[in-house]
């Protein structure tokens, strides 16, 4: 194969006696075809034509709700809406809650120096704190001057009581929810939902995923970008050197084809494979030799390109 | 009222506003170059017809979401260049006047020439015509379908390049190759 490409870049004569030879044949689609395609074009023509006046005229709303009913939706969306906004209310907490036993913060509250996390520890609000009737009703002591946590209602897990008693109040920190709940399971395992747990064990995994995820992504823009550094020290983490974009191209082919000779040096020096081809079938040697970049094919020739 | 003198786009408009007219008109336009390109890239005059239908059904279809940013051509040789592909990909096989059993005799059959000028004139013409497209057809296929979309679609090096998912620099040289070669060619059939 010539490596070098021809100098004239200008259309010259052969695009004229390509035009000549093309006006000579006749060759031309059949009559059937001719007229399937403007029939079906008539067809949308007049589907076009009948949505035309719907796009263009302004939206109209209900024209024909019965008059009956004009003075009722007023109260009916608010009422609705108040009890969307009482329901948020009272379930948000739940959700929000640790899921800490009532007979648990009882014991807390009774002894008289609680521990100084516990005391630090920020509550959200729960439905006792809402609902002092319910809370009465579940013989809990209503929340005093001193700062504790508001216990849930006993029938809310009925699972969690189990061990209760040694559990340690968690911190309100930044951490991430997978993060806390890993710790709450590893110290006191029966206060963590089946659900947390498996969410739990699945984070590290979850969080290394995301890290090589991006990590190859870097890759890929790293060796867009030449930029050889970032690529040597992306390399020095685990990461896998030919994995391939939805073209299927490896971190090599995309340095090929941005003629990055540095980031492909680097990649070839961590063990690229250079005979990966995308889904056209291109190999990285396929695509330095259309684009004439002689130091890339020598590269890739002595890591073994064929 | 369709003018003649509107531009695709302005006819395009047209179309999507129920116009059947500015159809045909702009399909009158570009019958033949969509054809040649297609016909040419694909070799099969079968798959051809059924490729051409697809395209303008495209083009009818989706004429209400096309926003005039760029020419017609463009988004026409789009939607071409997409089909053939797909249907090279479907076929998987090599597309050649040779390979296939092309229907080369059909092609040099529908050469015409002026009987005006002669019968040595009309056999050189339509010798070198003959010649030329034979080399078009062996040309690799990336090089093939660049040049015909510069050459039928009337398209640039960065609107080809757009098309074909290709950098500047390698439609540029895929151009160069392909008219290099053409010329080869064409010296080996003389």
């Amino acid at each position: 194969m010539n490596d070098v490409p021809p100098s004239n870049d200008d259309p010259d004569d052969i695009d004229d006696r390509y035009r000549r030879a093309a006006q000579l044949t006749q060759s031309r689609p059949s009559e059937a075809v001719r007229r399937a395609i403007l029939e079906h074009a008539a067809k949308r023509a007049a589907e076009h034509a009948a949505a035309q006046p719907a796009k263009s005229e302004p939206v109209q709303i209900r024209r024909r709700t019965p008059a009956a009913y004009r003075s009722r939706w007023r109260p009916a969306i608010f009422g609705t809406l108040a009890a969307a906004a009482l329901a948020g209310l009272l379930v948000t907490p739940l959700w929000h809650s640790p899921r800490i036993l009532p007979n648990m913060h009882s014991t807390q509250t009774e002894s008289a120096a609680p521990p100084a996390e516990t005391t630090a520890r920020i509550e959200p609000p729960t439905t006792q704190n809402l609902q002092p009737a319910a809370m009465a009703d579940s013989g809990a002591r209503p929340a005093g001057a001193a700062p504790r946590p508001a216990p849930r209602p006993a029938p809310a897990r009925p699972s969690a009581v189990a061990g209760a008693s040694s559990a340690a109040p968690l911190p309100a920190d930044a951490e991430p929810p997978d993060v806390a709940t890993a710790q709450r399971l590893a110290q006191a395992p029966a206060l963590v939902s089946s659900r947390e747990m498996a969410a739990a064990r699945a984070a590290p995994a979850l969080a290394q995923a995301a890290r090589q995820r991006s990590d190859v992504q870097g890759l890929w823009q790293a060796s867009e970008s030449g930029d050889a550094i970032g690529l040597s020290s992306l390399l020095e983490r685990p990461v896998d050197i030919d994995a391939r974009d939805p073209q299927g191209r490896t971190a090599l082919m995309l340095a090929t084809l941005h003629a990055r000779a540095a980031a492909v040096e680097v990649l070839l020096a961590h063990g690229a494979d250079p005979n990966i081809p995308d889904t056209r079938g291109m190999t990285p040697l396929d695509v330095a030799r259309s684009q004439n970049q002689a130091q890339i094919v020598t590269a890739l020739q002595r890591a073994g390109a064929r | 009222m369709t003018n003649s003198g509107d531009t695709d786009e302005a006819l395009m408009a047209r179309f999507a506003r129920g116009d059947a007219a500015s159809f045909e008109e702009l399909y009158r336009r570009h019958e033949m170059r969509v054809w040649r390109y297609l016909e040419r890239n694909v070799g099969n005059r079968a798959t051809a017809e059924e490729l051409m239908q697809d395209v303008w059904f495209a083009v009818a279809r989706d004429a209400r979401r096309y926003e005039p940013d760029a020419k017609f051509t463009t988004w026409l040789f789009t939607i071409a260049h997409n089909r053939m592909i797909d249907s090279i990909r479907t076929q998987r096989r090599p597309m050649s006047l040779d390979v296939l059993g092309y229907e080369a005799e059909s092609v040099i059959e529908h050469l015409t020439t002026d009987p005006l000028d002669g019968p040595l004139a009309a056999a050189d013409a339509w010798g070198k015509a003959v010649a030329l497209l034979r080399a078009v057809d062996q040309l690799p296929r990336e090089q093939r379908d660049a040049f015909l979309l510069q050459i039928e679609g009337d398209l640039s090096v960065e609107e080809i390049a757009a098309i074909t998912v290709s950098s500047f620099e390698t439609v540029k040289s895929r151009l160069r190759y392909a008219r290099s070669k053409l010329r080869e060619l064409l010296q080996e059939y003389a």
